[in-house]
């Protein structure tokens, strides 16, 4: 089970392939092939690269434009170009700033994204921090969520802690059709360009997040629309637009917000 | 099919929990997803959960939760429900492996999680215990077994399988195959032979 030899580095800097095998570093900056799976400490593109197998490495790291076709399992990931891959992630940081799609499940241990992520599967991590935009199909599950700007899931998201910050205008509506968890938070980004604020106001862009259910112990929404919340306290803040809100403890509902129905559960 | 339902709501209300505590579970996989089914009610969509099952579940929890972390919990669950869905009578945890295999374990493959092993190999741990007490076997041919097991550790199921060592002419060879249509021949030294459940069940009788 040892092994003995030295392993090597593979470097293409004009274009060439790579085979399958076990490598030190693979750096390819220009354009690449890698014909199987590598098992290897770094990986690094600058240029353009297709993966046909499966990555096991310490690092990747893919500022130039990058494809897997097959599973990928990565201490450290920093997306800086695009990144697509096809298979399974499994890791632990992951760091995107560029662009990054995926057409399977993530389960790392952290997500950061501050450019635009998309993913088919869903999206399993300890943290998920979002600047940008976030897609996951599938929904996603993690013990802090944090996003500033534009969240679009088809699933559940279930975080322990959930804050989210949504600025609709630039990036249009952000919807999540469930949210669970034991404290969420949902804010409007206070826009400090005047031109926007007047866009907003011209267009009547009140609302911009939309949800069917939100479920947590402790709820706090602004300008959000949605079917259904329930918590044990709850505050529906200004421009929300719910159909039914239940509580066991307090709620809260500020005057401009629209409410059709509010329902006190008894333990 | 039958099954008594109950919504979430009066899950919470019945139990006491909160939303928090609920969905951190599930999170955790203590509370299966297939038990969150969602159906059309009169205020839009409600989740609702086998009753009978989600009730106990809950009970145990609640039980648990005070002197161990959610995590030893999950594993207490997914294994225990791995084994309940094969054997009604065989329950499986990590504490019941004595501590020597788990070190001939992680000497052989070190960069191996021991929360990720699954019943199989769990099974080929009590297994490798009981040879080496009695002296069947010898350390290095232990470890050429879980190797093979770690191997196929996906494919093998704990069903039909049996495991047979044979030594001819002073060398060993494992063999993992499925019951009843595994053949060897006599003439060689037959050192174990023994089905994946029957072994098992004498364990835990």
């Amino acid at each position: 089970m040892v092994n003995v030899q030295p392993r090597q580095d593979a470097y293409v800097s004009g274009s060439g392939t790579i085979s399958a095998g076990k490598y030190d570093d693979v750096r390819i900056s220009g354009s690449g092939r890698i014909l199987g799976d590598i098992q290897c400490t770094k990986v690094k593109v600058s240029g353009s690269a297709k993966f046909n197998g499966k990555i096991e490495s310490e690092f990747m790291n893919c500022s130039g434009s990058a494809k897997c076709l097959s599973d990928v399992e990565i201490q450290k990931l920093n997306v800086s170009g695009s990144l697509s891959i096809d298979g399974k992630v499994t890791g632990g940081d992951v760091h995107i700033s560029g662009s990054f799609k995926t057409k399977n499940d993530l389960n790392v241990d952290s997500v950061n994204v501050s450019g635009s992520m998309r993913t088919i599967g869903m999206v399993k991590a300890e943290v998920i921090s979002v600047k940008g935009s976030l897609s996951a199909e599938k929904g996603a599950e993690c013990e802090v969520f944090t996003a500033k700007g534009h969240i679009s899931m088809n699933g559940l998201l279930n975080a322990e802690n959930v804050k989210i910050t949504h600025s609709g205008l630039s990036y249009g509506y952000s919807y999540v059709p469930e949210i669970g968890g034991e404290t969420i938070e949902i804010s409007r980004f206070d826009d400090s360009n005047i031109f926007s604020r007047v866009f907003t106001r011209v267009f009547n862009l009140g609302t911009n997040f939309r949800s069917n259910v939100i479920e947590g112990s402790a709820v706090k929404i602004d300008y959000t629309s949605s079917s259904v919340v329930r918590g044990d306290a709850v505050t529906i803040g200004p421009k929300c637009k719910i159909d039914l809100v239940e509580y066991t403890d307090d709620v809260q509902i500020h005057p401009s917000a629209n409410v059709k129905e509010v329902k006190k559960i008894e333990q | 099919m039958s099954e008594e339902l109950i919504s979430k709501k009066d899950l919470l209300q019945l139990t006491g929990i909160s939303y928090g505590q609920l969905y951190r579970w599930k999170r955790k996989n203590i509370i299966p997803e297939d038990w969150f089914m969602k159906k059309s009610s009169f205020t839009g969509q409600e989740t609702f959960f086998p009753k009978g099952k989600i009730l106990e579940r809950i009970e145990k929890i609640m039980e648990l939760k005070d002197d161990q972390s959610l995590d030893d919990i999950a594993r207490v669950f997914s294994i225990s429900k791995e084994n309940i869905a094969e054997f009604q009578n065989v329950t499986l945890s990590l504490d019941e492996i004595p501590k020597q295999v788990l070190q001939i374990y992680q000497s052989l493959l070190p960069n191996s999680k021991l929360e990720q092993l699954n019943t199989v190999q769990l099974c080929s741990l009590l297994f490798v215990n009981d040879w080496l007490l009695k002296g069947s076997v010898t350390i290095e041919e232990v470890k050429q077994f879980l190797l093979l097991v770690e191997t196929h550790k996906t494919q093998i199921k704990l069903e039909d399988t049996v495991v047979i060592y044979i030594r001819k002419f002073g060398v060993g060879t494992w063999i993992i195959g499925k019951q009843n249509e595994t053949f060897v021949d006599q003439k060689d030294a037959i050192l174990i032979h023994v089905k994946l459940v029957n072994y098992l069940n004498s364990f835990t009788s």
